[in-house]
């Protein structure tokens, strides 16, 4: 009886700080919403951990915010949320290799995870390994067809990689999901710029 | 009165803390500020503060190596930028500071990272995979001594240094040696041929074969050396252990050594290396020890000093480039180098050495002085 009225004080408590937590974080009084959660912190509580993670994420105390993550990330290694949570400050810092890392252990989990593989694929582009950049945003593609960021990078990425059929198709679509869109147009005229250098008949070639 | 002054004083120290306690937006936005102002002293403060309390981005370590690189602080830059590497791998920026850094530094990984170059960076700077010479160097060297019965030395050498890809480097040299020892001449041709394979970034493995093909009053006493070594260097440290086997007409030497070495922060590129070698020939055992220690002086001129003590018979250096197998062992020696970097291709070495040597046939301890004068060039193609 005495245990279960314990626990219940200890479940009121938590919903206490949790609540002022919020209410200080809405307010953008991020240090007040970390001080609300530390006398119920607890290192072994997975919620907390994730909590204090965002919240002095949004304090751009990052190098906390990562050790929080990776706590919760140790307490739950199959939980996606906390390597989603831990990506952000990560690449807030710019540490691209540990953000890699996080999607690929997410891939692992979840192969298809829409969010992984569409920022990995982002990497990839930006480090201009357009082979593993489509291979990533194709899967994205094939589960949401009219995602207009997915189907853009996808084209971007096919066309760099030599695709050009793939990639005027592409862009095509991504005109009919988003009409007059610039880097659809920009894509598809760099296409056919291509197409006229290289598919002109013989003899008839630019000197 | 007295109580507003104890307030006071009690105060300061809580108001200097929240002046100056840094948080990331803190330490970027003034560190980016100092970046653009070129203020690179208050920039490494401000970051050797912020990295002590683990606030850290690639572009901090970024904005930290370039400020050291400016400030010619070549080991502690390379550091940053491998820092800044480990956040991201394919940053182009990083890869070409952290490849001058490297060069600058006279670090072994260097050509490993030429082949992390950014492709227009390599283009620009004429990095290739394949050089088949990529350097050339000569030394002449003339030893007077005080005896009437030693005539001076003198010895030369012609190099030439190969890359092949990015991991193997080949060294070979021909050299000449020459004295007149109680009116009978030794002769000494040599050649020596050194490969280098990169490891990795820390390890580096090397072998080397050198022949002496020495000539004493017509009488031929060829010799052959074997030499192996691994080293490693991370950030300002390096270890090597090394071992090579001479085998001559007239004796085996095996040698085998260990040597560490630091490079102290600070522009002047202060380098300390520390080495200890165990020489067994003809079942006797003897240590020789040997200090090194050098710094920038200017922009382009570099300054080393030597001691090594011990009975120097048969001893090789300097990855089995030396050989002293000459008559009379040094049992002492001590000297200093200059080397001059005239623009990108060209470098001069001025060379001074002192050694106490001992006449090899004197059953008493007959000693004499030898000194030493060196003068190289080194032409990077």
């Amino acid at each position: 009886m005495m245990a279960v009225s314990l626990q219940a004080q200890n479940i009121s408590e938590l919903q206490s700080a949790f609540s002022k937590s919020y209410i200080a974080e809405n307010q953008n009084n991020y240090i007040q919403a970390i001080n609300e959660m530390k006398p119920i912190y607890k290192e072994e509580d997975y919620i907390s951990n994730i909590r204090l993670g965002w919240l002095n994420y949004l304090a751009k105390q990052y190098s906390e915010s990562i050790s929080f993550y990776k706590k919760a990330i140790a307490l739950k290694p199959y939980a996606i949320e906390a390597r989603l949570g831990c990506v952000k400050p990560l690449s807030a810092i710019e540490n691209w290799e540990k953000v890699k890392e996080q999607y690929n252990e997410i891939l692992k989990v979840d192969p298809l995870n829409t969010t992984a593989n569409y920022w990995l694929g982002v990497i990839f582009y930006n480090r201009k390994d357009f082979r593993s950049a489509t291979a990533l945003f194709e899967k994205v593609v094939n589960l949401y067809p009219l995602d207009y960021d997915s189907v853009i990078m996808l084209a971007w990425a096919k066309l760099y990689n030599n695709s050009h059929t793939d990639a005027k198709l592409l862009f095509q679509q991504a005109l009919i999901i988003r009409p007059n869109d610039n880097s659809a147009q920009n894509g598809l005229q760099l296409i056919n710029k291509w197409l006229e250098v290289n598919l002109r008949p013989p003899g008839q070639q630019k000197k | 009165m007295y109580k507003y002054l104890i307030l006071g004083f009690l105060l300061l120290p809580v108001l200097s803390f929240s002046q100056d306690k840094l948080n990331f937006q803190r330490a970027d936005s003034l560190s980016y500020s100092y970046f653009q102002k070129g203020e690179w002293g208050k920039l490494k403060i401000l970051l050797q503060q912020a990295f002590k309390e683990e606030i850290d981005s690639k572009f901090m370590r970024q904005r930290a190596g370039y400020a050291f690189f400016i400030t010619g602080d070549f080991t502690s830059a390379r550091i940053q930028y491998e820092k800044a590497l480990e956040f991201d791998q394919a940053d182009e920026v990083t890869r070409e500071y952290l490849y001058y850094a490297a060069l600058n530094s006279g670090s072994e990984e260097t050509r490993l990272l030429a082949e992390n170059l950014p492709a227009s960076v390599a283009t620009r700077l004429g990095v290739k995979r394949y050089n088949p010479i990529d350097r050339i160097d000569t030394e002449f060297n003339l030893k007077t001594n005080q005896t009437t019965t030693r005539s001076n030395q003198m010895y030369y050498r012609f190099g030439i240094s190969s890359e092949i890809g990015y991991r193997f480097s080949l060294y070979q040299a021909y050299a000449y040696y020459e004295q007149t020892i109680n009116k009978e001449l030794t002769k000494q041709p040599e050649y020596l041929v050194l490969l280098k394979y990169t490891l990795s970034p820390v390890f580096q493995a090397k072998a080397a074969y050198h022949h002496l093909a020495s000539n004493a009053a017509s009488i031929s006493y060829p010799g052959n050396l074997g030499f192996i070594g691994l080293s490693a260097q991370w950030r300002r440290f390096s270890l090597e252990a090394n071992t090579s086997l001479l085998k001559t007409t007239l004796a085996t030497t095996l040698q085998t050594g260990i040597q560490g070495g630091i490079v102290l922060p600070g522009k002047a590129n202060l380098y300390l290396k520390s080495a200890v070698f165990g020489m067994y020939e003809s079942a006797t055992y003897r240590t020789i020890f040997s200090e090194t220690a050098g710094l920038k002086c200017t922009g382009n001129l570099w300054a080393e000093g030597n001691l090594t003590i011990g009975n120097l018979k048969n001893y090789s250096t300097y990855n089995s480039l030396y050989v002293y197998n000459s008559v009379d062992p040094s049992i002492f020696r001590t000297g200093f180098s200059l080397v001059y970097f005239l623009g990108k291709h060209l470098s001069i070495l001025g060379n001074f050495t002192f050694d106490q040597q001992k006449i090899e046939s004197s059953s008493v301890n007959n000693l004499y002085y030898q000194y030493s004068y060196s003068g190289g060039l080194k032409w990077k193609l």
